[in-house]
Order: structure tokens, then C-alpha cells, then sequence
């Protein structure tokens, strides 16, 4: 055997992440312990951040008291009419200007000009429109899911391969059945993760329209506790939203799992 | 087994004095050539000489600045898409199944009849223990026997074939050329096929039209005499007429291959 002999090393991996999910629960579960312990040490005092046991006791309250499911109903309902709303009148246009020149020329300058504006600009306006109860709620969260469910949807049928296209054409499918046959499935891809970003940005405004003006929602709940100083309260109003915002990524990785099990 | 009896020397398409350009770029300049019904026409050339855009008018997907093409005769019972494609990359809907993307294009028809073209399109092809399978599960040569299924299916007047088995390694071509060879010996299709492999020209066609380096017109029509059960691959018969389509595309592939390098 040569002395100048070396094994060749594998050099190829990484760049394929997985998802572990035990490892996600894990680190939730550390983070917790970390903070209960830092503040049972004193590490950190109850008027900056409170314990976790703090947090959970007042959620239990919340819960008791039968204001929990006032609270996140009244939230959950606005996001639901007012996410469903915008990302379906989003999805229609999207559609529209995905495949009909004139549609575009005329949308598309619109859209951009439109998408701009930070959406919660426009509530005082929804209120003085729709007034000041669950109507300009509704209008603003459906107002800015809408945007990036058009730019997505409209992006998504633009990237449908031209030849899937040309090959229905070429068996003489009518335009409908070609836009929901081949451009429709074609573009789900597109869609669920326009779900994703039009969720978040409808749980912000969501939260934010609470905030303003609302007598029950997660949003008017945090705002009260400020007011109260009621840290725990706050931060378990806080919590609440976070476990909204993995419960929308946790419906919407189903679908994805689910509708696109072809990739 | 007998052929259908078919009309001798009824003409099925016309292409005449087609012309296109894309922008200032002449790619065909005024081809003519017949196909007649149960004949397959090979359309041969160098890369990029205007074969797939020739295909494609023929097909009605692109309108030609100059010239027409005509179909003639009837189309066979239960034809629902006379001019049908089979595309080099064999355009599958990945999200359908094998059935499913057959399914997509027997449009109109009565539930059971497009469940016993299906059978009968998948037992063809040899697919029908795949029916389920979606293509990303597939080989290439498998997605593109799907692709053929598809197209018998819509029972065509003509199979327009662009460049079928391009997609595939050597192997896997060698065995659907094969396949080709029985389909079309078997069924009496007609077609236009387009290759740059004169092997597959010479083993399918009844004749062969040579398309110069571009803007492509015809530089010649090559009957192929040998009859199609004494057509192997090695035969000295075969090994002429391929000798006599290279000695008529060699210059033209040189060129056009200069052309492509002095236009990087
Ligand atoms: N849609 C198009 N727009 C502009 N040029 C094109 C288009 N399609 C093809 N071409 C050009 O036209 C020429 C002929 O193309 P094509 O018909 O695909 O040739 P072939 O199939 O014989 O290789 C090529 O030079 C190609 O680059
Ligand atoms: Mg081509």
C-alpha cells in the first residue's frame, strides 16, 4: 500500500434542514424553566419581567373567570371574517391580473400604490366609514390581508410553467377548465404561503385595531393590563397571541402537507 | 394483423409557404410539405433551425406570419383533439396522478368511456400498474409513456411529436423507440415527428423532410423504402439512407453551430 495513500472525506453535507419538532417543544420548555428560574433566584424582578408561573397563574384567572374565551372569541372571530374577506376578494384579483392583460394594465398600478400604506393608517378612516364597532375592524384586517394575497396569487399564476399552459391549450381545454386544472393547482404553492404572510400581518392589525378601540380582544385585554400595571396579565394576554400565531403556522403546514403532497 | 383500410394517398395536412421570424430573427422560411393519412413524416435539421416553432403552427399554437396549414380527411371515431402533442418534456401535471393528467384531456365524454380509454391507453403503454403514481415518482421514460398514453387517448389524427425521446438517456431511448416503432406499426398513426437523431428519423419515418440550419426550409423529402418489420437499427439498408440524411444535414449543422458560437 502507498504512504501517500488518504481516504477522500465526504464534504457534502448540510443545506437540507428538517424540521424536528421535539427539538422546537424543547426549547420552549428550556426558555421557560430558564426564565421561572431567574426569577425565583431574583435574577430578574417581577416589575420587568414576570415568572412563568406568574404568567400561567394569571391565564388559569383569565380562564376562571370566563374572560378568556370572551377575549380570544372576540379576537379569533374578527380575524377569521376579516382574514377570510380579505384573502378572498385577494384571491379573485389575484387570479385577474395573473391572466388578463387588461387587468393588469389597470391593476397593477393600483396594487402598488395601494399596498404602501401602512394599513392601520387607514382605521380612522374605517371608522369613521364603518364605525367604531367590529366593521372597520373587519375592513382593516381584510384590507391588509388582501395585498399580499393579490401580489403572491398574481406572482404564483406567473410562474406557472407556459408549456403546462400550451399543453392544455393543445388539447383544445377551455380557458376556465385551464385556469382550474392547470394555473389554480399550479399556483397553490403561491397561495398557502400568502396565507402565512396575510395571517401575520391580519393578527398585527388585528391586535392593533383592539388596542384602539375595543371593549373585549386580546389587543384591548394587553391595553388594560398596562393601564392596571398588571404585568402578568399583560404578558399572558401577550401569550395568548403567541399561541395564535402557532396555531395559524400549525393549520396552515397541514394544508401545506396536505395539498401540495405532490412535491 | 391487417391495418385499417384507409383511403391510399388521401392528404391529412397541408403545410404551405410557411414563414416566421420571431422579432428580426427569420426562422422559417416558406416550408411546404404534405402528410398524408396513416404516414409518418419526420421533420429532421440542425439545433435551433426553426423545427419546434414548425411544429408548433402545425399544431395551432403559434400563428405563422406567412403561409397556412390545412388539415383534410375525417378524423377517426372518437377523436375529441385531431392535432395532438407529445412535448419533449412531456408537460405532466405533477399534481395529478398518471390517470389523473390522462383524465384532464377526456373532457366531454360519458364517465364509462373515459374510464375504458384510460384502461385501454394505460395497458398500451404498459402504465397500468401506475396509474396512481404521481410523475415526480416516475423515471423519464415512464412520464413520457404517460405522455403518449395521454395523447392516444383523445384517439388523434395526427401525433405531433416534438423531439419525444430528447429528454431521455440512452438507454431508455433506445427501448421507447422501440416501443414507437410496434405503436406505430401496430396502430397506423400518422405523425409528424421531429428529431435532430437521424436513428429515429430513419427507424419511424415513411419519409423523412430535411430542414436546412436557420431561418429552416426544406433542403430535401427522403423516402425511407425499407418496409417497416426489416427496419433494425443495424440493418445495411438503414445505415444508407442515415449516411444519405447526414451527408445532406452535416454541412448545416456545421454552420449552424458556427452561427450559435459567433452569436455568444
Ligand atoms: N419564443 C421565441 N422567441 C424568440 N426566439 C425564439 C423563440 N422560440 C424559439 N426562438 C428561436 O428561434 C430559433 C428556432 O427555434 P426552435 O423552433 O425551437 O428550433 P429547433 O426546435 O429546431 O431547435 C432558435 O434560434 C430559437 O432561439
Ligand atoms: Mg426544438
Amino acid at each position: 500500500m502507498r504512504a501517500d495513500r488518504t481516504p477522500v472525506t465526504y464534504r457534502a453535507g448540510g443545506f437540507s434542514p428538517r424540521m424536528i419538532q421535539a427539538l422546537g417543544a424543547a426549547s420552549f420548555v428550556a426558555v421557560i424553566a430558564a426564565l421561572e428560574a431567574a426569577a425565583r433566584l431574583g435574577w430578574i424582578g417581577p416589575l420587568s419581567f414576570p415568572a412563568p408561573s406568574a404568567i400561567g397563574a394569571a391565564l388559569a384567572d383569565l380562564y376562571r373567570s370566563g374572560l378568556l374565551a370572551q377575549h380570544l372569541g372576540a379576537s379569533l372571530r374578527r380575524l377569521a371574517v376579516g382574514w377570510s374577506a380579505g384573502v378572498a376578494s385577494g384571491l379573485v384579483i389575484g387570479f385577474a391580473l395573473g391572466v388578463s392583460t387588461f387587468a393588469r394594465s389597470l391593476g397593477l398600478p393600483w396594487v402598488a400604490a395601494i399596498s404602501a400604506i401602512p394599513k392601520i393608517a387607514l382605521l380612522p378612516l374605517f371608522i369613521i366609514w364603518f364605525g367604531i364597532g367590529e366593521g372597520s375592524k373587519y375592513a382593516t384586517i381584510a384590507f391588509g390581508a388582501f395585498f399580499p394575497t393579490v401580489i403572491n396569487t398574481f406572482g404564483g399564476v406567473d410562474n406557472i410553467p407556459r408549456n403546462l399552459i400550451r399543453m392544455g391549450q393543445s388539447f383544445n381545454l377551455k380557458p376556465l377548465s385551464i385556469i382550474l386544472a392547470i394555473v389554480l393547482p399550479g399556483t397553490l404553492p403561491a397561495i398557502l404561503s400568502a396565507f402565512r404572510i396575510s395571517a401575520s400581518i391580519g393578527i398585527i392589525l388585528l391586535v392593533s385595531a383592539e388596542m384602539i378601540s375595543a371593549q373585549y380582544g386580546i389587543g384591548a385585554y394587553i391595553i388594560e393590563q398596562q393601564n392596571l400595571f398588571q404585568l402578568d396579565r399583560l404578558m399572558a394576554g401577550v401569550v395568548l397571541l403567541m399561541a395564535v400565531g402557532l396555531a395559524v403556522y400549525g393549520i396552515i403546514a397541514v394544508l401545506e402537507r396536505w395539498l401540495l403532497r405532490w412535491r | 394483423m391487417p391495418l385499417p383500410q384507409r383511403e391510399p394517398c388521401s392528404v391529412q395536412l397541408d403545410i404551405q409557404s410557411v414563414s416566421h421570424s420571431y422579432g428580426t430573427l427569420p426562422v422559417l422560411d416558406s416550408v411546404s410539405f404534405t402528410v398524408r393519412d396513416g404516414e409518418v413524416v419526420a421533420l429532421i435539421g440542425p439545433s435551433g433551425c426553426g423545427k419546434s416553432t414548425l411544429l408548433a403552427i402545425v399544431g395551432g399554437l403559434l400563428r405563422p406570419q406567412a403561409g397556412a396549414v390545412f388539415q383534410e380527411g375525417e378524423a377517426p371515431a372518437g377523436c375529441i383533439n385531431p392535432l395532438t402533442y407529445v412535448f419533449q418534456d412531456f408537460a405532466l401535471l405533477p399534481w395529478r396522478s398518471v390517470e389523473g393528467n390522462i383524465r384532464l384531456v377526456l373532457r366531454g365524454l360519458a364517465a364509462r368511456e373515459v374510464e375504458a380509454r384510460i384502461e385501454e391507453v394505460l395497458a398500451q403503454t404498459h402504465l397500468s400498474d401506475f396509474r396512481r403514481a404521481y410523475p415526480k415518482q416516475l423515471s423519464g421514460g415512464m412520464r413520457q409513456r404517460v405522455g403518449i398514453a395521454r395523447a392516444l387517448a383523445v384517439r388523434p389524427a395526427v401525433l405531433l411529436m416534438d423531439e419525444p425521446l430528447s429528454s431521455l438517456d440512452a438507454q431508455t431511448r433506445v427501448i421507447l423507440l422501440d416501443e414507437f416503432a410496434e405503436l406505430f406499426q401496430r396502430a397506423g398513426v400518422t405523425a409528424v415527428y421531429v428529431t435532430h437523431n437521424l436513428a429515429e428519423a430513419v427507424r419511424l419515418a415513411d419519409r423523412v423532410v430535411v430542414l436546412s440550419r436557420r431561418p429552416g426550409r426544406v433542403k430535401d423529402v427522403v423516402p425511407i423504402a425499407v418496409p417497416r418489420p426489416e427496419r433494425a437499427i443495424d440493418s445495411p439498408a438503414m445505415l444508407a439512407v442515415e449516411r444519405r440524411l447526414w451527408n445532406l444535414i452535416r454541412d448545416e449543422a456545421v454552420l449552424a453551430d458556427q452561427e450559435l458560437a459567433d452569436a455568444r
